[in-house]
């Protein structure tokens, strides 16, 4: 006579559907690409390029295009990212990245998104490409940048985060002109000079 | 006849999972249904047999009491719960699967199916399948540890391309590459960005063919499974036929590593 097949107690259903469940989940996260929360995506993205652990990070607006990049950068590394987002069915949000290897002193990083800001005529908005003055001299008040390309122009830096932000107008960007990078202090005296030809710069 | 199913609803009152209820309901039922045939074969009517089945059975109040202290509705709506999830979760893999499968039916889109082909899947466009070109395989060796990865070379095959005809003979040296990435499986994004410099052993430096010199190097790489890991191709252009080694920098700060690879001949050639 064939032995009759005890029923599972309804607690171990519980505990059978419930491990399903999980594991199915963990597929299904797969499935749709790994999302993870901004921050933990981040250091996600540092472990894949072998960076080690940033500690210091900054927002650079887009101007009037919606979001902003990101800078994450340590002694040897800066990492410039985005969010983008997926399509649809999944439509969740990730971050892209640029990584730059960095050198002994200040660096100067070509942010690869571009800012959408007024233009010099009233009314109108120009697109700006973004540098990024990364690791100035501390006693810098003032930076200013130079671009060798096409045509020579010179931008003001802005201080934000203990970085400087130049925003150059696209007609006026060369993104392989030469440059030299000047910092000044409280009393406008020159603190540090980075030429372009002392370095190979911080590319992507 | 009702009476029996009256006395049942009574009896099971005061169990509030329903499905629970309505199964205690039933067996009930079928017990006074057993008795009332009992009570049949004796020769009593129809209904003094359900009295008497009924009175057999007991007070539907205290029997009430007791059913309902013995089971528990959470376990009943947490069961149904889980039976939810379960069935959701099935519903949304197999909605993502199909997804997956008609909006790009290359097979290489399946987690770890990059990693299991033994053939050498998207390599192939960066690296140009190997057709008449003179190429004979090598001995690699070497292996380094870092930020989680372990990358180890397993295979190496030199090739003859095409070079200026003043030149001396081209060859590109093809490195096959494993890379263990534990249990997160997390790709490493090998190429331009992890990759610092490549040098071989007569004194050469390698760039990623951005500034147009002889010696370049190329890459490619496929995704990660868990514990399977990953795979990942470089390819130098320019290397000298009797390399002895290459070395490839990698990573950065305290991650930083050197790969070092040992290349032997075989025996033969």
């Amino acid at each position: 006579m064939r032995k009759k097949r005890i029923p599972w107690p309804r607690w171990a259903k519980v505990i059978r559907n419930l491990l399903l469940v999980l594991f199915l989940g963990v597929f299904i996260w797969d499935l749709l690409g790994k999302p993870l929360p901004r921050e933990a995506a981040l250091r996600r993205l540092e472990r894949q390029y072998l960076i080690p652990e940033t500690n210091r990070s900054i927002e650079v607006s887009r101007g009037y295009w919606s979001g902003s990049q990101r800078i994450d950068w340590n002694e040897c590394a800066a990492m410039v990212s985005i969010q983008a987002r997926k399509a649809p069915p999944y439509n969740y949000c990730y971050p892209i990245a640029n990584v730059y290897r960095l050198t002994e002193g200040p660096d100067l990083l070509a942010l690869p998104w571009s800012t959408l800001l007024p233009g010099n005529e009233v009314g109108m908005m120009d697109i700006y490409a973004v540098y990024a003055a990364i690791e100035p001299p501390e006693d810098s008040v003032t930076a200013e940048l130079t671009l060798h390309g096409g045509k020579t122009f010179t931008a003001s830096g802005q201080k934000e985060g203990g970085i400087y932000i130049f925003y150059v107008p696209s007609e006026s960007n060369d993104g392989q002109a030469a440059y030299e990078l000047k910092f000044y202090d409280a009393d406008g005296e020159p603190l540090d000079i980075v030429m372009s030809s002392d370095r190979n710069g911080a590319k992507p | 006849m009702l009476a029996r199913y009256k006395w049942a609803e009574r009896a099971t009152a005061k169990i509030r999972f329903r499905p629970d209820r309505e199964a205690v309901a039933r067996e009930l039922t079928e017990h006074i249904q057993d008795l009332l045939d009992h009570c049949g074969e004796t020769g009593m009517g129809e209904e003094a047999a359900e009295a008497a089945a009924l009175a057999a059975m007991g007070d539907p109040e205290a029997i009430a009491e007791e059913l309902g202290r013995l089971h528990r509705p959470w376990l009943g709506y947490l069961w149904r719960v889980s039976q939810g999830l379960l069935l959701a979760a099935i519903g949304v893999c197999l909605v993502l699967c199909a997804i997956r499968v008609f909006s790009s039916p290359r097979l290489y889109d399946l987690p770890g199916w990059e990693v299991c082909d033994r053939l050498t899947w998207r390599a192939e466009a960066v690296i140009g399948e190997p057709g008449e070109a003179e190429e004979y395989e090598l001995i690699p060796s070497g292996l380094t540890s870092t930020g989680g990865y372990t990358i180890r070379a397993e295979r190496a095959v030199l090739r003859r391309g095409g070079g200026p005809a003043q030149e001396a003979p081209w060859w590109t040296l093809i490195l096959y590459l494993h890379i263990d990435v534990g249990w997160r499986g997390e790709e490493l994004y090998w190429g331009p960005n992890v990759i610092a410099e490549v040098r071989d052993s007569a004194g050469n430096c390698y760039n990623n063919g951005s500034y147009g010199s002889s010696r370049c190097w190329r890459f490619a790489s496929s995704s990660a499974a868990p514990f399977l890991g990953q795979k990942a191709v470089l390819a130098l252009d320019g290397v000298p036929e009797d390399t002895a080694w290459v070395e490839i920098d990698i990573g950065y700060g305290e991650l930083a590593r050197t790969l070092h690879i040992t290349l032997t001949k075989e025996a033969g050639t």
